[in-house]
C-alpha cells in the first residue's frame, strides 16, 4: 500500500500527456497556425521523452524523439501543420501509447511510422511553408535580459544550458547580472539571485529567442527588446514588453502560489484505494443499521441520541463517498474527437462532433465501463447513419454531417444522447434484414419501436458492405448488453430523413442499488429492483401442475420459472405459499420461485472475491442490517439459464 | 604587500547546490575574522553558478568592509568554463573579470 510503483505513476502521467498531445493536434487541425497549440505538443512530447528516459522507457523516448524533433521544425515555422502532418503524429502517438503501456509494438512499425513522419515533412517543407515567415531574413539584434525566480536552482533549471541556446542562435554577448545577489551573510547558497543581460544579433525572430525559454517561461522574468526597430516601435515593443514583464511579475508569483495550491487541492488516489474506502463505508452503514436496530430497543436515551447522531455521520459520509468516485464525463468524450477524425478520413465524409454536458459527472467505473459502446454507437452513427457529402448535398442538407454528443443528469440516473442529423433508420430494410435472419416472421405486424428495438438483436447488421468500421453484426447487441450489464438502458428513436437519437440511461453509481429482499429456504438473497416487473403467488395446486414443465401463463404469456430452491439445493421443503418473482432482462422474462419476500433493501453491493468468481448466479454480496450475509442475485445470468432450460424443455417434449 | 597574506581558505573538489550550504557556513567563518581571505579554488573540480554566485557575494561583501578578497591562482577549468559560458567575464576590464582571471594582484 505504501509507495506506489514509479512505473506505474509515470504510465499514468504518460497517460495523461499523450490525451494532451491528442488534444492539441486535433485542434492543430483546425488551427493550423495557432503557436500555443504547436508549443502545448511539443512540451508535451518534450516531457515524454524527458520522463520515459527516466523510467527507462528507452524505445519510447527514443521513438519519441524523433516525433519531437520533427514538430520541432513546426514550432519553428520551418514547416506547416498539415493536416497530413498532424495524422501521422497522430499515428506515432498511438504507437507512444502502446510502448508507455508496454504492450508488444514491433520495432518495424516504429520505423514505418518514423519514415511516414519524415516523408510528410519533408513534402510539408516544401510545399507550404507558412507565409507570414519572412522571405529573406535579416540580421535583427536584440536585448534580452532575464531572471530565474529564485528556487529555479532548486527545481532543476539549469541556467547554462539556456544560455548556450541563445548562443547558438547568433552572436552573442552575455552579461551576468549580480546586483540582485544578496549580501553575504543573507544570502541562501541555494537560490538563485543571478540575472542575465544578453544582446543577441540573429537573423532569427523574437519567437525563437521565446523558445529558449518555453520551459522556464511561465516562472521567469523575461525582456526582450529589439534593438534594430525603428524608434517609434522600440518604444512601442519596449512598452508591450514591459507590459508583458510586469504582467510575468505580476504572475509569477501568483502562478507559484496556483502550482502550490494546485497540487495541495487535488491528490491522485489509486481507484481500489477509493474501493477499499468505499467498502468501509457499506460497513459502517450496515454497523450503524445494527447500531439503530439495538438504540430502538433500548431506553436508554443517550444511546438513543448518539445512535441517530451517528445515523446521519453515516449517511453524509455515504453520500460524500459517492460524490468522490464522480469525474466529469469530458474525459470520456474527449476520447471521441480522434475517433471521430479517423472516421472522417476512413470514410471520405466531413463530420463534426459537439459534445454538451461535459461536466456531468458519473462514477468512475461506470464512465470506464461506457468507452466500448459509446465507441460503437458513435461509429454507427458516422457509418450508418451520416451520408457522403454529395447524398447530403442532394438532399438539400448542408455537407458537413453533425455527430452530438450530449450528457444530462436526471434524477439518479445520467442520460446520455448520440444524436446524428444523417438519413436515418431505413424502416423496410430493418424489417427485410430481420426476416432474412428469422428474427421475425414474415409480414409480422410490429410497431415503429419494436421495429427499431431488433437493431439490438443479436446478428443483426444492416450495412451492405462490411466495412473495418461497422458492420460486423456484432455491435449493436454488445453494445445493449454492455448498458444492461451498468443496470442502464438503451433506446434509439429515428426520423427517416433526418436522422436518429440514441439515448442511454445510465445510473449514476455502481455502488448502491435498491434490492428486493427474498428467502430461499433459510437463505436471503437480494433481486435488483429495477429489474423485478412484478410478485404472483404460486398456489400449491399450480405448483404440482407444473412440476417437470416450469411455465406458467402470465395474461396469456408463457413464462418460463425457475425454483431457486432446487437450483440453490436448499433440501427444505417448501413454504406452502410461494411467491414467483417475475424478472425481466431485455426481452426475456423469467420468474424465480422463492419461498418469501421480505420487503425493499438499499443494498451496498460487496464485490464477492475471486475465488467467486465462476459462481455466475451472483453478481456479488451485501451485508444485512443484523450483520447477516445476502447474495445479490444476476439477473441476466438466470434469464439466460432459464430461457434455456426452457428451450431444452419444449426440445425434449 | 606580499599578496599571499590573509585567511587562507580552499575548496576542492565538487562544489555545487548539493553542498554549497557548507561551503557558505565555511567562507563565512573566514570572512567573520575582519581580513584578507585568500581563496584556492585551484583542487575544484566542478562547480555550478551557485559557487560563482557565492564568491561573488563574498568579494561584495568584503569590498564593503575595506577588505581584501583575492584568489590564490587565476580561474581555469571548469570554473573557467562556468565563468565563460554564465557570462562573468564578457567585459575583460572590469572588476569582476579582474577577480577571476588574474589572480593576487602583486
Amino acid at each position: 500500500m505504501s509507495g506506489l510503483d514509479p512505473v506505474e505513476t509515470f504510465r499514468q502521467e504518460a497517460q495523461e500527456l499523450l490525451e494532451e498531445i491528442e488534444q492539441g493536434l486535433l485542434d492543430l487541425a483546425h488551427r493550423p497556425g495557432d503557436r500555443e497549440l504547436v508549443d502545448a505538443v511539443f512540451r508535451g512530447l518534450h516531457t515524454l521523452k524527458g520522463s520515459g528516459a527516466m523510467f527507462g522507457f528507452d524505445a519510447l523516448a527514443a521513438f519519441t524523439h524523433h516525433c519531437e524533433t520533427a514538430f520541432d521544425r513546426v514550432r519553428k515555422g520551418e514547416v506547416a501543420a498539415t493536416s497530413e502532418l498532424v495524422g501521422a503524429v497522430l499515428a506515432c502517438q498511438d504507437h507512444m501509447r502502446a510502448l508507455a503501456e508496454g504492450r508488444p509494438a514491433s520495432e518495424a512499425t516504429g520505423e514505418t511510422l518514423l519514415a511516414e513522419l519524415h516523408r510528410v515533412v519533408e513534402s510539408a517543407d516544401a510545399s507550404s511553408v507558412p507565409a507570414e515567415a519572412p522571405a529573406a531574413p535579416a540580421l535583427n539584434t536584440w536585448r534580452v535580459k532575464f531572471s530565474l525566480p529564485a528556487d529555479a536552482l532548486v527545481n532543476g533549471t539549469r541556467p547554462l544550458p539556456l544560455l548556450d541556446e541563445l548562443r547558438e542562435l547568433g552572436d552573442c554577448k552575455v552579461v551576468a547580472i549580480t546586483d540582485a545577489v544578496p549580501a553575504f551573510d543573507e544570502l541562501v547558497p541555494t537560490e538563485c539571485h543571478l540575472a542575465w543581460d544578453v544582446t543577441l544579433t540573429t537573423k532569427h525572430g523574437r519567437d525563437a529567442i521565446e523558445d529558449v525559454f518555453i520551459f522556464v517561461i511561465d516562472d521567469m522574468t523575461l525582456d526582450i527588446q529589439d534593438l534594430t526597430a525603428p524608434a517609434a516601435e522600440v518604444a512601442d515593443v519596449a512598452e508591450t514588453v514591459a507590459a508583458k514583464a510586469v504582467g510575468a511579475n505580476d504572475e509569477a508569483p501568483a502562478i507559484g502560489d496556483g502550482r502550490t495550491a494546485k497540487s495541495s487541492d487535488t491528490v491522485r488516489v489509486p481507484a481500489e484505494r477509493l474501493d477499499e474506502l468505499m467498502d468501509r463505508v457499506g460497513e459502517l452503514v450496515i454497523a450503524q443499521s445494527r447500531l439503530k436496530q439495538l438504540a430502538n430497543s433500548s431506553t436508554d436515551m443517550a444511546l438513543r441520541s448518539v445512535a441517530e447522531e451517528i445515523e446521519r455521520l453515516a449517511s453524509e459520509m455515504r453520500d460524500t463517498m459517492m460524490v468522490v468516485r464522480m469525474v466529469p464525463i469530458a474525459q470520456l468524450f474527449g476520447r471521441f474527437r480522434r475517433l471521430i477524425h479517423d472516421l472522417a478520413r476512413d470514410t471520405g465524409k466531413t463530420i463534426e462532433l459537439s459534445t454538451e454536458g461535459e461536466t456531468t459527472e458519473l462514477d468512475k467505473t461506470v464512465i470506464e465501463r461506457l468507452a466500448d459502446p459509446l465507441i460503437h454507437l458513435i461509429r454507427n452513427a458516422a457509418d450508418h447513419g451520416l451520408e457522403t457529402p454529395e447524398q447530403r448535398l442532394a438532399a438539400g442538407k448542408p455537407e458537413t454531417g453533425h455527430v452530438v454528443l450530449a450528457a444530462r443528469q436526471s434524477g439518479a440516473e445520467v442520460v446520455i444522447t448520440i444524436t446524428d442529423d444523417g438519413r436515418g433508420v431505413d424502416r423496410a430494410r430493418v424489417r427485410a434484414k430481420a426476416e432474412e435472419n428469422g428474427l421475425i416472421q414474415p409480414g409480422q405486424v410490429l410497431s415503429d419501436n419494436e421495429l427499431l428495438q431488433l437493431i439490438f438483436a443479436p446478428g443483426f447488421s444492416t450495412a451492405a458492405a462490411i466495412t473495418n468500421l461497422s458492420g460486423r453484426g456484432v455491435g449493436m447487441d454488445v453494445v445493449k448488453r454492455t448498458i444492461e450489464g451498468l443496470r442502464g438502458s438503451i433506446e434509439l428513436t429515428s426520423t427517416p430523413g433526418e436522422g436518429s437519437v440514441v439515448s442511454l440511461r445510465i445510473p449514476l453509481t455502481l455502488a448502491i442499488i435498491d434490492g428486493l429482499l427474498v428467502r430461499v429456504g433459510t437463505g436471503l438473497y437480494v433481486i435488483p429492483l429495477p429489474a423485478v416487473e412484478e410478485c404472483v403467488e404460486l398456489s400449491v395446486e399450480q405448483d404440482i401442475r407444473s412440476t417437470g414443465r416450469s411455465l406458467i401463463t402470465l395474461r396469456d404469456q408463457l413464462v418460463p420459472f425457475i425454483r431457486l430452491r432446487q437450483m440453490f439445493s436448499t433440501g427444505q421443503a417448501p413454504d406452502p405459499h410461494q411467491k414467483i418473482v417475475v424478472v425481466q432482462a431485455g426481452q426475456d422474462r423469467v420468474g424465480l420461485v422463492v419461498d418469501q419476500i421480505l420487503g425493499d433493501h438499499q443494498t451496498v453491493i460487496k464485490a464477492l472475491s475471486g475465488f467467486h468468481a465462476e459462481v455466475g448466479a451472483f453478481s456479488g454480496a451485501t451485508i444485512l442490517g443484523d450483520g447477516g450475509v445476502a447474495l445479490i442475485l444476476d439477473i441476466g445470468h438466470l434469464v439466460a439459464a432459464g430461457q434455456r432450460a426452457d428451450t431444452q424443455m419444449r426440445t425434449a417434449s | 604587500m606580499s599578496g599571499l597574506a590573509g585567511i587562507p581558505i580552499s575548496f576542492v573538489g565538487d562544489v555545487n547546490i548539493s553542498n554549497i550550504d557548507a561551503a557558505h557556513t565555511d567562507l563565512g567563518a573566514a570572512l567573520r575574522q575582519g581580513s584578507a581571505v585568500l581563496v584556492d579554488i585551484s583542487g575544484v573540480t566542478e562547480v555550478d553558478l551557485t559557487f560563482v554566485q557565492l564568491i561573488e557575494a563574498a568579494r561584495q561583501a568584503s569590498n564593503e568592509a575595506g577588505h581584501c578578497f583575492e584568489l590564490r591562482y587565476p580561474a581555469a577549468g571548469a570554473v573557467l568554463e562556468v565563468l565563460q559560458r554564465g557570462g562573468f567575464l564578457d567585459d575583460e576590464g572590469s572588476d569582476r573579470a579582474k577577480f577571476w582571471l588574474q589572480g593576487p594582484k602583486q
